[in-house]
């Protein structure tokens, strides 16, 4: 291995790539359990043979004839960086589909290792795998591996260096694609046939696991799995986490401890302007590190334990086949559900990932139902709270009239948009317990980019609420916007300020209503039209700013143009409808 | 009758959950789903079963679990097998 080639990772999806590579390298890269996640190359370096060498991680590939940006990434990126060898990681219970793999790079010309990855589940299945076999047949070093346990390691390392073009029955490259295809799966099957025996018998576990995956896409076992899994979930963050936790952090300790002290040390200031910068109403303390630590940082912490731990669980990919037809009526495949759910952790990081879809058409709609109607975690976190305290009917109300609004939204799309939406065709990975470790390892990740991303925001929205309201703006816009705020919405002026910082980000806008709802300013169908207003409201900067990045300016202006009164108007509505029927709410 | 029943070629579509079949030919419409299809080891000669046929067509090639279309399962052309 010299010291400038690199190593490079390739295999399907969801065979523990990005865990052999953090395992390998000592960095962490995203580990889960759906496509698309490492849409984005990672490289890091690792030891081999006394030098430090680079290793790159690579999207999930299903075959090197690119179909997908994914596998568009990878085969340019094998051609481009010169490899001084490639290790084809498999899933050892898949040995036919790494195969497949092995041929295309074989044609390539590339010298490789095969890493036979989750020996563990493959043992469970009862499968027992010939490595000698496989290696002496292909002619290149074959290692058992099972990276999340970090088991084989060492061997894979001192592999890399006798890494080798292997020897397969290649195809002629010139044959149609179906047939190059099916005569490079057919050489698979039986090589892997005649290294691999499966009369082992099959763990309890591994049966246990079948059973429990069969039940979670039942056509009727799989919905009440579906409501439990949403029910669990919300009773973890909009209860625990938003109720308990919220109430220990802003109440007890900032509320109690944290705030009054600050307050009697600004009294200290003689600045005016300094003291209520610090611990006015429109405070640094007071207002922007409550909002972002005690309000915030509680729910979207569980908000991340939650999503995390599915993640790893295997379900999403379920959950895709579960809303495939409620999709379809919106003119996107059950794929989208990816994206989709993943923006429910953050928009602006699942409008990144529509690239896994594979028509123009369906990354556009998707994109729009995201910045519509997809609440982020912070501020669905911060909504389920609002509704908490209300009867149980305002969250079906208000789920019924954000999902109605994405239906309609994305029916509306899919007639205006010309071009086809893609097939839906999606590999279920075998059901896992998540590993507590990888969970909280994923979980610290991503609140430690919620405090690099959020708390500046939080920041800059108060400083910018205080100079409007030093500068007597804040007056001037909350008379401006009362025909709509007041009149149309039917909220108090103070909800303007909510609105204004939703625009840099809407968990902000939604925690500044539900501090009005807490001092008990907010009727419970005041809320309610707030709470719908705002999660539908115009995308926070930062989604915006992704969205100008991947479909161009004028995309962007258009979804926000498009969006914003298109908010109001389904708010004003539903303003409309409550006034007419008071007793909706009791 | 069984045996007769063995030999025709029906689309994967109309197979009952629960039934095994071996694949006979992909109606090559789209050139670029089949080798999709064909990455997951939907092959001629590949041994499906089905797992489930709502809400999508879910089936076991080997080790791997594939969810598709119903659509897609009509240009899928299968042989049933015990």
């Amino acid at each position: 291995v010299s010291a400038f080639a690199p190593v490079v990772l390739v295999g399907n999806a969801n065979v523990g790539k990005s865990a052999l590579f953090g395992a390998l390298t000592g960095a962490y890269v995203n580990v889960s359990n759906y496509p698309g996640t490492t849409v984005e190359v990672a490289e890091g370096t690792t030891r081999v043979a006394g030098r430090t060498t680079t290793v790159i991680d690579t999207p999930g590939v299903a075959s090197l004839v690119p179909a997908t940006d994914d596998e568009r990434v990878t085969r340019d990126l094998l051609v481009s960086r010169g490899p001084a060898a490639v290790v084809v990681v498999a899933d050892a219970k898949n040995l036919e589909r790494a195969l497949v793999l092995v041929q295309e790079l074989g044609e390539l010309g590339l010298p490789l290792v095969v890493c036979l990855n989750m020996m563990d589940e493959a043992a469970d299945a009862g499968l027992l795998i010939d490595d000698g076999a496989l290696a002496l047949s292909l002619g290149v070093p074959v290692v058992p591996t099972v990276a999340v346990r970090r088991r084989g390691l060492q061997r894979l390392r001192a592999a890399l260096a006798s890494a080798r073009v292997p020897t397969t029955d290649a195809p002629h490259p010139a044959l149609p694609p179906l047939e190059l295809a099916s005569a490079r799966r057919r050489w698979a099957a039986q090589l892997a046939g005649s290294v691999r025996s499966a009369d082992a018998s099959r763990t309890r576990a591994s049966l246990l696991r079948e059973r429990c995956e069969r039940l979670a896409t039942h056509p009727v076992w799989g919905w009440p799995i579906l409501l439990t899994i949403l029910y669990l979930t919300y009773s973890f963050v909009g209860v625990f986490g938003a109720g308990t936790l919220v109430g220990l952090l802003e109440d007890d300790l900032f509320g109690g401890r944290i705030n009054p002290l600050v307050v009697r040390a600004a009294e200290r200031l003689p600045w005016a302007t300094l003291r209520d910068l610090l611990a006015g109403p429109y405070g640094i303390v007071t207002m922007a590190l409550t909002y972002a630590l005690a309000l915030v940082l509680p729910i979207v912490a569980t908000f991340f334990l939650a999503f995390g731990a599915l993640e790893d669980s295997g379900y999403l990919p379920r959950l895709a086949v579960m809303v495939n037809r409620a999709f379809r009526a919106m003119g996107i495949s059950g794929k989208a559900v990816l994206p989709m759910v993943l923006g429910l952790g953050c928009d602006t990081m699942a409008t990144l990932t529509t690239r896994i879809l594979e028509t123009a058409r369906e990354r556009l709609i998707v994109i729009v139902l995201l910045a519509l109607g997809v609440p982020c975690s912070a501020q669905l976190a911060v909504v389920l709270g609002l509704l908490q305290p209300l009867p149980f009917r305002a969250l079906l109300i208000w789920a019924g009239v954000v999902l109605a609004s994405l239906f309609t939204v994305g029916r509306l799309a899919a007639a205006l948009i010309p071009g086809r939406s893609s097939d839906f065709i999606l590999e279920l990975p075998p059901l896992r317990l998540p590993r507590p470790g990888n969970v909280l390892v994923k979980t610290l990740a991503r609140i430690e980019w919620y405090l690099k991303e959020a708390v500046p925001l939080f920041v800059l929205g108060t400083l910018v609420l205080f100079a409007a309201e030093k500068l007597r703006l804040l007056g001037f816009l909350q008379r401006a916007a009362s025909p709509v705020v007041g009149g149309m919405l039917g909220l108090p002026p103070q909800a303007t300020e909510a609105f204004v910082v939703g625009f840099l980000r809407r968990d902000f806008g939604a925690a500044g209503l539900f501090d009005l709802a807490a001092q008990g300013r907010l009727s419970p169908a005041q809320a309610l039209v707030a709470v719908v207003t705002i999660t539908l409201f115009i995308p926070c900067i930062a989604n915006l700013f992704m969205i100008v990045k991947e479909r161009g300016a004028r995309t962007g202006l258009a979804v926000a143009a498009f969006i914003l009164p298109f908010a109001v108007a389904v708010g004003a509505l539903l303003n409309a409808v409550l006034r007419a029927f008071p007793g909706i709410l009791g | 009758v069984e045996e007769e029943a063995m030999n025709v070629i029906e689309p994967l579509s109309g197979l009952p959950a629960g039934a095994n079949a071996c694949v006979v030919h992909l109606v090559p419409n789209d050139v670029a789903r089949l080798v999709r299809l064909a990455s997951f080891g939907l092959v001629p000669g590949a041994s499906v079963h089905v797992q489930q046929k709502s809400p999508a067509l879910v089936l076991r090639i080997v080790h791997t679990t594939l969810a598709i279309d119903r659509a897609l399962g009509e240009e899928i052309y299968v042989r049933r097998t015990a």
